[in-house]
């Protein structure tokens, strides 16, 4: 009897209540990339993720939303996304990012809309501007920057009707580097203190974004991407841009001098031979990362980054951080994608997580309200 | 961190607005649908109740019907009772039976019938002019006789034929017929003397008006 009256019912697990964000929507030169975080006591958990290619470019897929329709309806109807919330960003040609130092007595608005002025002279009237401190003022320091983004009111209307029309519903309409330092705040967690670079590889154009403390320190656009690269390889090799492309896909970059080698023809020469036509190409990032270091520096009074993490379509191909690494002094690491976060294998086929660039920012994006303080 | 956000408010506004007017005409639409499924309901219920009311109706007009037999059946009945209450009356009266005992109780030794005679049967009279003191009259509705007040009468008649040993004797059978409940009264409508060889009588003759109610008492 006495075993009866301590016997106890076996405690049921608490059921989890996940916190799911707005989806994010990255819209790349290539692929639509769409995100879905849920937050599950605390932690990250990605609830649906795909990265699908335009049917004929994105000028055509953005100017009718039929086929837009058409295909934001499949992606939600195939993936185990909930809602139609989204935060996007405008796509990158038609936003202009820019930072812009202040100083003086008026409000930070009215400071930075002057900046801004003095830099361009026409078309404010008709343009959205948005901005955000990327180093707060100290004591010492008279001077801010901020990064300001500039599009098209019009541009933007569009961009939001269109998505309308695809049956979405906009919340937020963000930028790349924002994402980004998103993104990396939620990947280095509980390192309050980290100081890194993104680089964030489009097709012809990429982004180094520093993000020092959880804060955007700097964020810089810079002529240099994919399509450079490619140009470079098959003006070299006498071969078309698709084949270039398949083989940095292929084979990649090596590290290997490639001294101790018997000569044959084989995938490693084809690397070496890929990372000798390269090299000079990836100089030139590395002087831009210098100078960016340098900036950061002065911008810190002797702080240094202390971590660069590569995104995007030049990343993908094999070794590309190996490169940078052995150009810089400083660790180089190609971010895969949903580092840190739970993912369920099932819902989420690797292939579908190919382009990492774009999937990085729309993860960013996904973010958005998940933070706790971002 | 300032997060971002490059939507321009009217966008705001114009997706508010979007959204006040699809809830409007969400809501217009569901109004509209209650009110034809509010029509469509009432229309039903108008069409069972003007079903039900014509049933009503026509069960009125069955009970109206129905009313009019019954009074007229109700006429009837008190026609019947009437009648039926005349037939009885005519039936009532003291019975042979009854009067030749009561006629037992009165003669003794000194008196001896020679005739008796008991005429009952019924005549019509007209109920204005007739003679109350001659029989038990029954007045018959007028709406039977068409309009004639006209009346049932019990020709109820007795008479008695005897002789008596004196006048004494005679007056007190008279006396004690009177005493009868059968017997209203009695009236001596003819003596005379007759002497016997030894002996005198007195022969008479009387007529005996005869309660008609005594035989329900009986």
């Amino acid at each position: 009897m006495e075993s009866l009256l301590n016997f106890k019912l076996p405690t049921l697990p608490k059921l989890k209540n996940p916190q799911t964000g707005a989806i994010g929507l990255d819209m790349g030169f290539e692929q639509i990339n769409l995100v879905q975080i849920d937050r599950i006591e605390g932690t990250f958990s990605i609830r649906a993720a795909t990265s699908v290619g335009y049917p004929s470019g994105r000028d055509n897929f953005l100017a009718s939303s039929k086929s837009g329709k058409r295909l934001i309806r499949s992606i939600l109807r195939d993936h185990p996304f909930r809602g139609k919330k989204i935060t996007t960003t405008l796509p990158a040609d038609q936003i202009k990012l820019m930072l812009v130092n202040f100083q003086g007595h008026n409000t930070t608005e009215q400071l930075i809309l002057k900046a801004v002025q003095e830099r361009i002279n026409t078309g404010l009237e008709s343009s959205v501007i948005d901005y955000v401190v990327v180093n707060p003022r100290s004591e010492n320091q008279s001077q801010q920057s901020a990064l300001v983004a500039i599009a098209d009111k019009q541009k933007i209307m569009d961009y939001l009707n269109w998505l309308n029309r695809c049956g979405l519903n906009v919340q937020v309409l963000e930028i790349g580097p924002i994402a980004i330092n998103r993104l990396l705040c939620a990947m280095y967690g509980d390192h309050l203190e980290m100081k890194v670079l993104a680089i964030n590889f489009g097709s012809k154009k990429s982004y180094l974004t520093v993000v020092w403390g959880r804060r955007l320190l700097l964020d810089r656009v810079i002529d240099y991407g994919l399509e450079q690269a490619l140009d470079t390889v098959s003006k070299s090799l006498h071969i078309g841009r698709n084949d270039a492309h398949r083989l940095l896909e292929q084979h990649g970059f090596t590290t290997d001098t490639g001294s101790n080698r018997a000569h044959l023809i084989d995938g490693t020469d084809i690397s070496q031979a890929l990372t000798e036509i390269l090299i000079p190409f990836f100089r030139k990032l590395a002087s831009e990362i210098n100078e960016v270091l340098l900036y950061t520096a002065s911008e810190t009074r002797g702080g240094t980054i202390e971590q660069i993490n590569l995104f995007g379509s030049l990343a993908r191909i094999h070794h590309t951080d190996k490169i940078l690494d052995k150009l810089l002094s400083l660790p180089v690491a190609t971010v895969k994608p949903f580092y840190g976060f739970s993912v369920n294998k099932d819902l989420l086929p690797a292939h579908e997580l190919a382009p990492v660039s774009g999937i990085a920012v729309a993860t960013g994006l996904a973010l958005r309200g998940l933070l706790a303080h971002a | 961190m300032h997060e971002f956000n490059l939507i321009p408010n009217e966008y705001y506004q114009r997706i508010r607005i979007q959204h006040w007017l699809k809830i409007f005409a969400f809501s217009y639409a569901a109004l509209i649908c209650v009110i034809y499924s509010g029509h469509t309901f009432l229309s039903h219920l108008e069409t069972q109740q003007n079903e039900y009311i014509g049933t009503l109706q026509q069960s009125k007009q069955v009970i109206i019907s129905q009313q009019k037999e019954l009074g007229g059946l109700r006429k009837e009945k008190q026609q019947l009772k009437k009648w039926h209450s005349i037939f009885n009356s005519l039936h009532k009266g003291p019975t042979a039976q009854h009067l030749l005992i009561a006629l037992d109780r009165v003669l003794n030794n000194n008196i001896w019938l020679r005739q008796l005679s008991f005429i009952r049967e019924e005549e019509t009279a007209d109920a204005n002019n007739v003679a109350v003191n001659t029989g038990y009259l029954i007045v018959v509705p007028q709406e039977l006789n068409k309009g004639q007040r006209q009346a049932w009468r019990m020709k109820t008649h007795m008479t008695l034929q005897g002789e008596a040993l004196d006048h004494s004797t005679l007056a007190s059978l008279v006396s004690d017929l009177i005493d009868q409940q059968e017997i209203d009264d009695v009236r001596i409508t003819k003596t005379a003397s007759h002497r016997y060889i030894y002996q005198t009588a007195v022969t008479f003759e009387v007529d005996l008006l005869l309660n008609s109610r005594s035989g329900e008492h009986l």
